[in-house]
């Protein structure tokens, strides 16, 4: 636990008297996915950490960006609530403040919301070394434009996080993990038909010519899920192999992230598909569907972004101080 | 700006989608906030993207301020027009245009209304989630803009949580879709920025909402307290007990009088707080929920509590509170119905605030809480035409909306800012804050024409008003408005 919030601002206005660039960090985790970001300095923010506030009765925990995603995770589970979105902390690292800026959900996303959507409010420093306050700690917020939730998955480009607060969920008082061998595309039409029912689904995932499903809720209703669906019992570390992409097809065959309309039929490139439909993790790179992204390389890097996206940044951070290789013009490439 | 340009090429291609007279542009002086009237310059009615679009680049070349509007309901002010301004309504532009029930969504343009969608897909055992009370008239393009609620949001959160595609138009022309079928878009999700942005920011041409499976079952409770403090601890075992109801909902002694008399829901007149609360799901996890629920009211001093499982009962639960405002209206001339946000463990010091105030202001307020989310709305009952006396009810809800700031919450839970609620954000929000906020509009609307002076105060405006307040707990120790001149 340690308030390092004045230092990072020195640092920062720092960086914008100086024209120089900062490269903002966590643990680092994330790289592996979405590269590592340029800039003259490092910006570390895992010195300032720690939970800040948490009312288990409010479902609210404020938590600096520095903070890990386990230490987060085990405050809430010994008074029996969690983060629903289950956001992936990837080798067993990560910070809260890295997991926000990455914008990253795990297999419940479908079904129990995206990290965005438990994002509450944030304490940020834009651009200008200015200490801002968005959101709060409060569910229901309509005060104001929501740049708190905007600030997920921009990946620092907009702002350094200093606290995030995120509503917190209870834990479910039963799970049960399942599998059935089949192709493809039998997978996805029945991930399909289930998401349209009201079954108590929190992971509907395909991989290696398996679907994997799990349930939770009620003893009872896990019990009465579990006969309705008919599969074989499943090993539940599979759930947490898939959100931190340790599964074995991540170390050799993926190379790609796509985002598809889940009913999308699958190819011979999805070697994962999550979500129910909705996050494919492929084989190739291949530009036949949209919102594909590289492993190891941002989704905010390259060339034909929106100039809307380099206004917007020009608003936050118009010296270009953090992380300056997202967002930028084609012009400047 | 040439408004006489702008008008001849309105008319020329609208023609009698363009109102210009007088009585035809009275429904549009207002919006829900009903106290405060403006007539706009015209009236457009379009009813196609196109024709959209077009009036789009007449208000940019000719510099003419738009203001966007949906159904009207909002209760802020948002779509109040502008004298010298061009009121846009998207209500013509009302198709549903696709049903996807593979992809679990349904593609709609701006006009339709919130019920209809639920209303289309109700056959496929689906609805659109997010129900606010005025869902039967308001539309979704509206719904987007204010970010709306509902009795539900505590299970199945607000319109941000259930939208997956946007299409908007900035005054530019260019159009652009956040998001689509899928769930999530990769990289920035502009989004969740749209969603209450109350037109500032863009034109919303078509929305995805995620359509949710109906619920195979349902029960609503309802649970009578000796106060307020039991009914407020009641709330707080059930959700630490690992509990998140449908909905949880409060009413204090003078709202469930006016309720009764109004609409005779059955509620028991010698509570001095009522708990609404409506569980849903599998038979199985209602019925283990409902039990649970049961054991907590009844440990934080229920003395009654009624459980209707059939619809016809549940309806008459829920009707009581949600004719709550209207019923509370027929106590006193005119109310003004506040909706600001508190961390639930400082409801006790709120209300006694609440309390101070309406006998200082000699004004009663009926209190509506939204338990589950810390959604406060009281009531506050005046008399318009007593002279001063509209005054004295703003200044009265500008000092509780300052305490929900004090607390930690914030001036606007569901009903958004408009014109209403700027001096509050004055409260909520430093200069530099507010400067970030008008940088940020400026990246989507440079010139400053869509929607302008709602939402946001201007710096002036926060000092003129005396709105510096150091926020109590605030981290920075910096002063509001420091670089200013004060009056």
């Amino acid at each position: 636990m340690r308030d390092a919030a004045a230092q990072i601002i020195d640092r920062i206005q720092l960086a914008r008297d100086s024209r120089t660039t900062l490269r903002i960090a966590g643990q680092g985790s994330k790289a592996e996915l979405l590269g590592s970001r340029r800039g003259d300095v490092l910006l570390d923010l895992t010195s300032h950490c720690g939970v800040e506030q948490y009312r288990p009765e409010e479902l609210v925990i404020t938590a600096r960006a520095g903070t890990s995603l386990d230490e987060v995770n085990q405050t809430l589970a010994e008074k029996g609530q969690c983060l629903a979105a289950e956001p992936p902390g990837y080798k067993s690292r990560g910070t809260v403040g890295g997991v926000v800026a990455s914008g990253l959900s795990g297999p419940s996303r479908p079904f129990r919301g995206s990290l965005r959507d438990t994002v509450l409010g944030v304490v940020m420093v834009n651009g200008l070394g200015e200490r801002l306050k968005f959101g709060g700690e409060v569910f229901k917020n309509v005060a104001g434009f929501d740049v708190a939730r905007l600030m997920v998955g921009s990946e620092g480009a907009f702002g350094v996080l200093l606290s995030v607060s995120l509503r917190v969920a209870p834990l479910d008082p039963a799970i049960g993990c399942f599998r059935k061998a089949m192709p493809a595309s039998d997978a996805v039409s029945s991930m399909r038909a289930w998401a349209l029912k009201p079954l108590p689904l929190t992971g509907l995932a395909w991989v290696d010519g398996v679907l994997h499903w799990r349930i939770a809720g009620a003893p009872s209703v896990v019990e009465a899920t579990r006969v309705k669906l008919a599969g074989e019992e499943d090993d539940p570390t599979f759930w947490t192999a898939l959100r931190d992409r340790s599964l074995p097809c991540f170390s050799t065959l993926v190379n790609s992230r796509a985002l598809v309309p889940p009913s999308t039929p699958p190819d011979g490139d999805d070697v994962c598909i999550d979500w129910a439909g909705s996050l494919r993790w492929r084989r190739g790179d291949s530009t036949s569907i949209n919102n594909v992204s590289k492993i190891g390389e941002s989704p905010l890097c390259g060339s034909g972004v929106d100039p809307l996206l380099i206004r917007i940044k020009a608003a936050f951070d118009p010296g270009r101080i953090f992380n300056p290789d997202l967002l930028h013009a084609d012009i400047t490439a | 700006m040439t408004l006489e340009a702008a008008r001849t090429e309105l008319i020329n291609f609208l023609g009698p989608d363009l109102i210009l007279d007088p009585a035809g542009k009275r429904p549009y002086e207002t919006d829900g906030l009903t106290a405060i009237r403006e007539e706009p310059w015209a009236v457009a009615l379009p009813r196609t993207r196109d024709a959209v679009l077009r009036a789009l680049d007449i208000c940019k070349r000719h510099q003419v301020p738009l203001v966007p509007r949906g159904a009207g309901t909002g209760l802020s002010g948002g779509a109040r027009p502008i004298k010298e301004g061009l009121l846009l309504s998207l209500a013509r532009l009302n198709r549903i245009l696709d049903i996807d029930l593979a992809n679990g969504v349904a593609r709609v343009e701006p006009g339709v209304r919130n019920l209809a969608i639920s209303e289309a897909v109700a056959k496929h055992g689906l609805f659109y989630a997010p129900d606010p009370s005025s869902q039967i008239a308001c539309s979704i393009g509206g719904n987007v803009a204010e970010n709306a609620g509902g009795v539900h949001c505590l299970k199945y959160g607000l319109t941000v949580h259930n939208v997956t595609g946007i299409t908007f138009a900035t005054l530019d022309g260019v159009v652009r879709t956040v998001g689509g079928l899928g769930t999530d878009p990769l990289g920035i999700d502009l989004r969740a920025l749209l969603c209450g942005s109350e037109g500032l920011l863009g034109i919303v041409l078509e929305v995805t909402v995620r359509l949710t499976p109906l619920p195979e079952n349902k029960a609503v409770m309802l649970g009578a307290f000796h106060s307020l403090a039991d009914a407020g601890n009641a709330v707080a075992h059930i959700i630490s007990s690992g509990l998140i109801p449908a909905g949880l909902e409060m009413m204090d002694r003078l709202a469930i009088k006016a309720a009764e008399d109004f609409v005779h829901a059955g509620y028991p007149l010698d509570a001095e707080a009522l708990l609404i609360c409506e569980l849903d799901g599998l038979a199985l996890e209602v019925e283990s929920d409902r039990e649970r629920v049961e054991a907590c009211m009844r440990a934080d001093g229920a003395y009654r509590i009624d459980v209707a499982t059939d619809a016809v009962s549940q309806q008459r639960l829920w009707a009581g509170r949600k004719a709550a405002f209207p019923a509370v209206g027929r106590l006193a001339p005119d109310y003004y119905c506040m909706d600001g946000t508190i961390p639930r463990v400082r409801l006790a010091e709120v209300l006694d605030h609440i309390s101070a105030f309406s006998k200082e202001y000699g004004l009663p307020v009926a209190i509506v809480f939204l338990a589950g989310d810390g959604n406060l709305h009281p009531l506050i009952l005046y008399d318009a035409n007593v002279p001063g006396e509209l005054e004295k009810v703003e200044e009265f809800g500008s000092r509780i909306l300052s305490q929900c700031v004090a607390v930690g919450g914030a001036v606007s839970g569901e009903h958004g800012v408009g014109i209403e609620k700027l001096g509050p954000m004055c409260d909520q929000f430093t200069s530099a804050e507010l400067e970030q906020f008008f940088r940020l509009k400026a990246a989507f609307d440079p010139e400053n024409l869509l929607n302008p002076g709602k939402a946001i105060p201007t710096l002036q405006r926060c000092v003129e008003a005396g709105g510096m307040h150091v926020h109590g707990g605030r981290e920075g120790g910096r002063e509001p408005f420091h670089h200013l001149e004060r009056f």
